[in-house]
């Protein structure tokens, strides 16, 4: 039950986004879901609320589509951040959880090839990919007030693909990563999600941080295998890397063997 | 040694945080999802800005906020009256007036925005990308005296709808749903290279024809002649060709 927790938490807000949006979906044509809100996805992205900031802040008011609700809603995150990393990124998101679950089929179908035919050389210059998806999403939607991003957003896609709103760049984007998660771990939270590395930046000064403690790790690289976002935590005595999600599969009490060898914690471990 | 945090904390935090801190933001109102909160007011007038309708506004959002009568929002956007408007989305519009829209202009979401500018006399720039349907012009005109600026920009921005004003039958019966011989953008040398003489039409419109690429409902407007009374004959008239 423990290990499951973060399955758990996934399964829920997976299915949680899932009812939202269909009971927004049946609502327009007179009937819906009782006890489900119904209101947009745009109402409930972390995502709207960064890209509206700039007009929040200068003019006042909100770009088309983005409700209040999503400033909130990321504010909730960013304090969530702030205390654990991207626990959103690794618990929450149910684009990640869709990933990982056609991850999990590509692992069974590409065995040790998984996560290996794109190489690593060209993985550490397109991990930084996603912050520049970033600056362009965010530059766009503050000059045209036009959230641009949904016309590329693979889970807005997703969530919504039988409406009709969906426009087709979104749906052939949405194939692409779903393609790309058979052979590669979160790809587009590795390289291209911008909510992603705007959040990942508090892997830098979160309270409680990934540490591993050298003096009872075994150097099995069990948690280095484990981890969705390809992490080397065996060479780290606290991970700051930017892409962590904070998911704990690399913890002592999910993965890592020895005791209290790997944990999220405040302060170092004694020696 | 300092305690770690466990899988089972981060799982309640989570939950604590994310819903705790929405039934908060709730209970002290800022959670806004309410079409009227995402509403701005002019600075010095009692009214919102039109350029905060949603595409995911109702008729009856729009009508409420912007005191419209529901009525002459479905007249100007040729709906059937006994239609419900709570169905009725600029979203949709796009899609429902597709066939009017140019590569520059359209008929969509923005078209509501211009029509209550204009229905208010609002403070609104007038936007050369959106199209109204005659029907438009009709209630606006009936609703208030348009000055010379705006009617100008009208003349340039109708279009003549075609749809039939009850959906349904459209998907029925695809024989009622032709492509009209005349649409609001049909100029004389269309209709004259439809083998049309220019004295027929002439007689038509009861005048002259001086520019041929003039659009005929350009004509029908400037020269005070109805518009759909025209149309007809010259369909008639093609027709019978």
């Amino acid at each position: 039950m423990k290990k499951n927790l973060r399955k758990i938490s996934q399964i829920f807000f997976f299915g949680l986004i899932l009812l939202i949006s269909i009971n927004h979906f049946l609502i327009e044509y007179g009937s819906g879901i009782p006890f489900i809100s119904s209101e947009s996805l745009h109402a409930i992205c972390p995502f709207g609320g960064v890209v509206t900031l700039y007009q929040l802040i200068t003019v006042g008011s909100l770009i088309e589509k983005i409700h209040f609700s999503a400033v909130i809603i990321l504010f909730l995150l960013m304090v969530l951040s702030f205390l654990f990393g991207p626990v959103f990124c690794g618990w929450v998101c149910p684009f990640g959880t869709y990933q990982e679950w056609i991850n999990s089929i590509g692992k069974k179908l590409f065995k040790k090839k998984y996560n290996k035919i794109l190489p690593s050389s060209i993985k550490k210059y397109l991990k930084y990919l996603r912050y520049l998806v970033l600056i362009w999403v965010v530059y766009v939607t503050a000059t045209t007030t036009v959230l641009m991003f949904q016309k590329i957003d693979p889970y807005y896609a997703l969530f919504n693909f039988y409406t009709g709103e969906v426009e087709a760049t979104a749906l052939v984007i949405l194939g692409l990563f779903t393609g790309l998660s058979l052979v590669e771990s979160r790809p587009f939270c590795k390289y291209f999600c911008p909510l992603g590395a705007l959040i990942g930046i508090s892997n830098k000064f979160r309270i409680f941080s990934i540490k591993r403690n050298d003096n009872t790790c075994i150097q099995c690289s069990k948690c280095d295998n484990v981890c969705p976002m390809e992490i080397e935590v065996s060479k780290k005595s606290k991970v700051k890397d930017l892409q962590c999600i904070s998911c704990l599969e690399c913890n002592s009490d999910n993965v890592c063997p020895i005791e209290e060898t790997v944990q999220l914690k405040v302060g170092d471990f004694h020696v | 040694m300092s305690k770690a945090i466990s899988g089972k904390i981060i799982f309640l935090s989570i939950f604590i945080i994310l819903f705790g801190g929405i039934f908060t933001s709730k209970a002290l109102g800022l959670w806004a999802e309410e079409a009227e909160e995402k509403l701005v007011k002019y600075d010095n007038l009692d009214a919102y800005k039109p350029d905060d309708i949603r595409g995911s506004f109702s008729f009856t959002e729009v009508s409420t906020y912007y005191d419209i009568p529901v009525e002459d929002l479905l007249k100007a956007f040729k709906y059937p009256l006994d239609v419900d408007p709570n169905t009725i989305f600029g979203k949709d519009f796009e899609e429902r007036f597709a066939t009017y829209s140019t590569d520059t202009q359209e008929l969509g979401n923005g078209s509501i925005k211009q029509f209550v500018a204009i229905y208010h006399d609002l403070p609104y720039i007038l936007d050369e990308t959106v199209l109204l349907p005659t029907e438009a012009l009709i209630v606006l005109k009936e609703h208030r005296s348009l000055d010379e600026e705006t009617l100008n920009y009208l003349d340039n921005h109708i279009v003549e709808i075609s749809l039939n004003t009850v959906e349904e039958p459209l998907i029925e019966d695809e024989s009622i749903e032709e492509e009209p011989i005349i649409k609001g953008t049909t100029t004389f040398t269309q209709v004259i290279n439809m083998g049309i003489e220019k004295s027929d039409i002439e007689a038509i419109i009861g005048g002259t024809i001086e520019k041929e690429n003039q659009v005929i409902r350009d004509y029908c407007v400037a020269n005070d002649l109805n518009f759909s009374e025209i149309k007809a004959a010259l369909e008639t008239l093609v027709n019978k060709e």
